[in-house]
């Protein structure tokens, strides 16, 4: 992919529907819909990694995202439906909108300071050089490289990731566990049935 | 290449988005969409630093990344159990309606 007016082309589309997806991701209503609008940023979010040449990351990207937390959240989604509370879904005025101006001044100061900055750009704080090495070497594979300075360099930390990983996972599986059905001589709770 | 200023951008946009509904959202569930929102732009602004770093032929940047997926991933995990936990307990999972901590 060598011209970059279509690399521009590409980012520009990328950025509306990662953007327009996240906002409905947290705006919307709907869970269900909330939580399909939440793995798609998700997938083009894999779109910006493999645009910015990080084809491995993108492909975990895909992988973590779209294939396990996806799967992590509908779930958490489908088994916290509660229709028997219509009053609590609206939220009282006014607490909402402070946390959403609060979010325009972060990012005002945010917007603000990535614009001002000399790295941004073509400043000339990255050197000429380097900006010509990247953009000759555009869209090599970076596998092999990624995974030589992972494990060269980087082996106890990616023991522990997987080990965090594993502490992790149980005690989600911990925490998510109905004790209740396993206490026979326990008082029955009035609040979840007998089916 | 788009400049990086664009991709920071583009990060900054999501990560807003991601604490405006965490800030403003009732839902736990969504307050824990927030913040994967806000992790993926974060992961996104390692990689655009990467990118446009001196040297990106080290791969820090992406290694990086790599472990702060897990870390999300781990947090996604935990975080939605006790949601569940939560939800098996009181019955709702708005953050409002649980305080039994509050002074």
């Amino acid at each position: 992919m060598p011209d970059p007016k279509i690399q521009l082309v590409l980012f520009l589309g990328v950025f509306f529907l990662t953007v327009s997806a996240g906002f409905y991701a947290v705006s919307l209503r709907n869970l269900v819909h909330a939580a399909l609008f939440l793995i798609l940023t998700f997938a083009c979010l894999g779109g910006v990694f493999i645009l910015l040449n990080a084809d491995f990351l993108g492909a975990v990207q895909l992988l973590v995202y779209v294939g396990a937390v996806a799967v992590l959240v509908l779930f958490a989604v489908m088994l916290t439906r509660n229709v028997s509370l219509p009053g609590a879904v609206t939220p009282a005025a006014g607490t909402g909108l402070a946390g959403v101006v609060l979010a325009l001044v972060v990012f005002t100061c945010m917007a603000a300071s990535i614009f001002a900055d000399p790295l941004a750009g073509t400043g000339p704080a990255v050197p000429v050089m380097v900006r010509d090495r990247v953009n000759a070497h555009s869209f090599e594979p970076t596998t092999a490289g990624f995974s030589r300075a992972l494990i060269e360099g980087h082996a106890v930390a990616f023991q522990i990731a997987g080990l965090l990983l594993t502490a992790a996972l149980m005690s989600a599986i911990l925490l998510a566990q109905d004790f209740r059905k396993k206490q026979p001589g326990s008082p029955a709770d009035p609040r979840t049935g007998t089916h | 290449m788009p400049p990086l200023s664009f991709y920071l951008f583009f990060a900054a946009v999501l990560f807003c988005t991601g604490l405006a509904g965490a800030l403003s959202r009732r839902n736990a569930i969504v307050v824990l969409f927030s913040l994967e929102l806000m992790f993926a732009a974060c992961h996104l602004n390692l990689i655009a630093f990467w990118r446009y770093g001196p040297q990106p032929e080290l791969y820090h940047g992406q290694v990086f990344t790599l472990f702060s997926i897990a870390v999300s991933g781990a947090e996604a995990a935990v975080g939605l159990a006790l949601i569940l936990r939560i939800f098996r307990h009181y019955r709702t999972v708005q953050v409002t309606e649980i305080r039994e901590l509050k002074g």
